[in-house]
């Protein structure tokens, strides 16, 4: 839901800043011909390209910061955790039915399209050619990179802090945290908010770079793909959602890669079988994960703060929980 | 101790449907001082305690004053930070944290603990450290430091108790509810750990409301005891006259 | 101008009956295994598929169509409780971990489909069983399925009644609803009065699921498209309240159509927005009265009571245990 806002909100913003920056008239976000308009002005301008997405992921961030406050409030008050992922499924098929019916929000059925990447004007500078088109998207795949590592980064800080310590009380004790005067419900909203935020985030970056918001792209089979990411690796490790995104994206490319091979020897076959079938192994994988390892591959590290250096000194790693593997951090589900 | 109350329960009551838990209860605890609050089985002790500390709704009517405050309307978290702590008769701690992460958490007001400040390590560390200090000291007193690493769901029942009391103690309340601290406790370690409970007070002028089953123990220690049979308080007196009084005998036994 | 209220009404009926028929199955296991099923809307799929495979060899013939299906949808859920559900419940996880595994099953079932309906080209099917008008009133037409959907609910609300009443299996399958140690310490068979349940609740997410594929085309998606109607019913009933569910049923099939169309004619709200207020009960009944709206009798209690024995750890909002 929160991604699918961030989505939504950053290509409209996208759509009605280009020209107006640009000098030309907004006119119907919707029309063919303006999508054709956001096209060149983004060609031309590099400025006003570059600017326009840094606002566009802001904006997303904010909106996804509002509508993570916003749900905070239901998630909060349910009385049984199984309603909250009730009433987050709601949320996300209400966002859906919404986008989809109503065409003042990002176009409705349709989405919007004609979002190039921040770096589309570079392809004026290239020789014609395939390197034309990849040079600009790879190089915002960089960016996706850089900033998955960024949020990487900034998951791993929070959560070897004192703060990582107070989220985890908060999460294994409700009435144990209040009796040491942790303000349990605060602490959920600020997550919450932390958390969709950036998914917003997520949402629009990847609207940048498949070049349109459709609502067809929030069906929960995606969401379910992300569950199964946070429990293979472990869902209370932040390397562990690493290593799970990776399995999984690997699984969608070497399902991709395979479809084509396959289509090549059957032609008849139909391709979105492949996609079925990925969805299928991911429910199997789940299914086993639940049944045989609820922890996941990587068990949940402490919560690595200065304290342990005095208790530590002298020993050699007298730890229970293991050294995650290390995984290279490009398993983000937005790259390529 | 002063004569000036530090907990004042005023009148309250709470049922569980028919079952009248804790039935117009009225009493006073002095500041500084150790109170015992002793009754056989299900008289209504923890649940006289959860209500103290917001763990549980009393029903309407009746008022808690708390260092000179009304509190009866606060959530558990704000008692808490008014400097009320408590620990409970099945120990609660956070299974998915080791034994010092669990006591680490304990202190209030902690810089890192704010989201934004939490990524910026060099504000928080001094703090870190300094508690962390503190930490060791009071798990090395209560035996528990060798367990530092070890989950909490690890731990036996008797570490568990030390490790909620060593919780409690971090936070450097000014008053401490204890249900049932040295339960599952070895003997030998249920001494100190009321010693530990004397010098806490005479130090730092803590005061201490404690359940306790074992009465040889908590009758050395205490300055005044409250008995509770069926919900109500039957008695107020220091341990001397308490152990006399046929009374004291006539609840435990249910006559 | 009110011509379209007959018609809408006589919809709004035979949707709620469909409900009625595939949420009492949905009810029947929250209430005996306290399971929030959310793959027992992929009954619904398997139904009218096995509606359209059976319909073409035998057309029109809907007693052994509704036999299939109904056999079809039990054999089904007799495997996923003993494959997915039935491990998890024997190591006591949470309720939480339950649901995260049924959405899984109910990926698997519902892509299987998927696979096998693009592979045979029936990605949208119909069933091969005429509809024709029974009587026309008001000029509203009461067409066969109309009246096979409101007979079916009834027929099986009160069959349904008769054996929790009635029979000895019946009468078990109350106590375990009620008080599952008690029960399997009174020497009751819990597994197979647990087999017997899924049998009769995936059971009738097939019927309905099979006379709902007469009236609409049949896509693998059909079950997951009402999932979220489905829970509505079941939580407007405070979870296990049989009365609940067939007063939810038609409360959620008019909202979906009269309601709907009401709103549509005189406000102009798009049709699309159809599925919105089912969604709002939900919220409005989860966050303020999760005992649902119809009278209940164990309800969320016993979902509670069950929550907390299966967890290890306590959980949000139970007073702590002294
Ligand atoms: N959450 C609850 N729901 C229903 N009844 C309860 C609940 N908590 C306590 N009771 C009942 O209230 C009464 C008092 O219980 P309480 O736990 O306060 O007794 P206690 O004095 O602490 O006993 P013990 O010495 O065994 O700890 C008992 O009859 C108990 O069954
Ligand atoms: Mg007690």
């Amino acid at each position: 839901m929160f991604f699918g806002l961030g989505g939504v909100v950053g290509a409209t913003v996208a759509a009605d800043l280009l020209p107006l920056f640009s000098g030309a008239a907004v006119g119907n976000i919707c029309d063919i011909s303006s999508r054709l308009s956001r096209e060149s002005i983004a060609l031309a301008y590099p400025a006003i390209s570059v600017s326009v997405w840094v606002i566009a992921l802001a904006f997303a961030m904010l909106a996804g910061g509002i509508m993570g406050l916003v749900a905070s409030y239901p998630a909060l008050r349910v009385k049984e955790e199984w309603f909250l992922s009730m009433i987050l499924l709601v949320g996300g098929e209400t966002f859906r039915i919404v986008v989809t019916n109503t065409p003042e929000i990002g176009c409705g059925f349709n989405g919007l399209d004609g979002i190039t990447t921040p770096f589309y004007w570079l392809s004026n500078y290239l020789p014609s050619g395939p390197l034309q088109a990849e040079v600009p998207t790879g190089l915002y795949a960089a960016v996706i990179v850089l900033l998955a590592i960024g949020c990487f980064v900034f998951a791993q800080k929070i959560c070897n802090s004192p703060y990582g310590r107070l989220l985890k009380s908060v999460r294994d004790d409700k009435v144990a945290a209040e009796a040491l005067a942790k303000d349990v419900s605060r602490v959920r909203k600020q997550i919450m908010v932390i958390g969709s935020i950036m998914a917003g985030l997520a949402g629009a970056l990847y609207v940048y770079y498949i070049g349109v918001a459709t609502p067809e792209d929030y069906i929960p089979a995606l969401t379910f793909g992300i569950w199964v990411m946070m429990i293979l690796g472990g869902y209370a490790n932040n390397r562990g959602l690493l290593l799970g995104a990776f399995v999984i994206t690997m699984l969608d490319r070497g399902s991709l890669v395979s479809g084509i091979a396959l289509e090549s020897y059957f032609p008849t076959l139909n391709s979105n079988l492949i996609v079925y079938g990925r969805y299928m192994v991911e429910a199997v994988i789940l299914l086993l994960l639940l049944v045989f390892r609820r922890k996941g591959l990587l068990p949940e590290t402490r919560v690595k703060t200065k304290a342990y250096t005095l208790f530590d000194f002298g020993k050699k790693n007298a730890k229970p929980s293991s050294q995650p593997a290390e995984v290279p951090p490009k398993g983000d589900a937005t790259t390529g | 101790m002063t004569d000036e109350p530090i907990l004042l329960v005023n009148g309250i009551s709470k049922s569980f449907g028919g079952v009248k838990a804790v039935e117009g209860v009225s009493l006073s605890v002095k500041k500084g001082s150790i109170t015992g609050l002793i009754g056989p089985n299900g008289s209504g002790k923890s649940t006289l305690f959860n209500l103290i500390s917001g763990a549980e709704k009393k029903n309407p009517g009746g008022s808690i004053e708390f260092d000179g405050k009304q509190i009866d309307a606060l959530p558990p978290h704000k008692r808490s930070e008014l400097g009320m702590g408590r620990t409970f008769q099945t120990p609660r701690l956070f299974p998915g944290m080791t034994v010092l992460e669990n006591t680490m958490v304990a202190p209030r007001g902690q810089k890192g603990e704010r989201p934004f400040v939490a990524p910026l390590r060099r504000r928080w560390e001094g703090q870190e450290v300094e508690l962390a200090k503190k930490a060791k000291e009071q798990m090395t007193r209560l035996e528990i430091d060798k367990l530092y690493g070890k989950l909490t769901s690890e731990i036996s029942g008797g570490q568990m108790k030390l490790a909620q009391l060593s919780n409690a103690l971090m936070e450097d309340p000014k008053m401490l509810l204890l249900d049932e601290p040295t339960a599952g406790v070895a003997p030998r370690l249920a001494q100190d750990i009321f010693q530990s409970i004397t010098n806490e007070r005479h130090e730092r002028g803590t005061t201490f409301f404690i359940i306790e089953h074992r009465l040889e123990v908590l009758f050395k220690h205490v300055d005044t005891v409250f008995v509770m049979h069926q919900g109500r308080i039957i008695m107020e007196d220091k341990p001397e006259a308490i152990v006399k009084d046929k009374r004291l005998a006539e609840a435990y036994l249910g006559i | 101008m009110l011509e379209w209220l007959p018609g809408s009404i006589l919809l709004s009926l035979f949707q709620g009956s469909i409900y009625v028929v595939v949420s009492l199955g949905l009810t029947l296991t929250l209430a005996v295994v306290k399971l929030p099923n959310f793959a027992h809307a992929e009954f619904l799929t398997i139904g009218g598929y096995v509606g359209v495979v059976v319909s073409a060899v035998y057309p029109d013939n809907l007693l052994v169509i509704g036999a299939a299906a109904f056999l079809v949808c039990s054999a089904i859920g007799l495997a996923i409780h003993h494959i997915a559900f039935k491990p998890l419940m024997d190591r006591k996880v949470s309720i939480y971990i339950l649901v995260l595994a049924s959405f899984a099953v109910a990926q698997f079932i519902r892509y299987s489909v998927f696979s096998w309906a693009s592979v045979v080209g029936l990605l949208s099917a119909t069933q091969n069983i005429k509809v024709y008008s029974l009587v026309t009133l008001y000029n509203t037409e009461l067409t066969n399925v109309y009246a096979l959907a409101i007979v079916l609910a009834i027929l099986m609300s009160v069959l349904l009644e008769l054996f929790l009443k009635m029979t000895r299996m019946g009468k078990s399958m109350r106590a375990i609803a009620s008080n599952f140690d008690l029960a399997r310490v009174s020497g009751i068979n819990v597994s197979r009065v647990v087999d017997v349940m899924w049998i009769i609740a995936a059971g009738l997410g097939g019927i309905g699921g099979m006379v709902f594929g007469i009236y609409t085309t049949v896509t693998p998606a059909l079950g997951f498209s009402t999932l979220l109607d489905i829970f509505a019913v079941v939580i407007i009933a405070g979870l296990t309240s049989f009365t609940g569910t067939i007063i939810g049923g038609y409360i959620v099939g008019f909202s979906q159509t009269t309601v709907m169309e009401f709103l549509n004619y005189y406000f102009g709200v798009s049709l699309g927005y159809q599925p919105l207020l089912p969604f709002a009960l939900i919220i409005v009944i989860l966050l303020l009265k999760p005992t649902g709206l119809a009278p209940s009798s164990t309800g969320l209690s016993t979902i509670r009571k069950f929550a907390r024995r299966n967890s290890s750890g306590p959980r949000e909002g139970e007073p702590p245990k002294e």
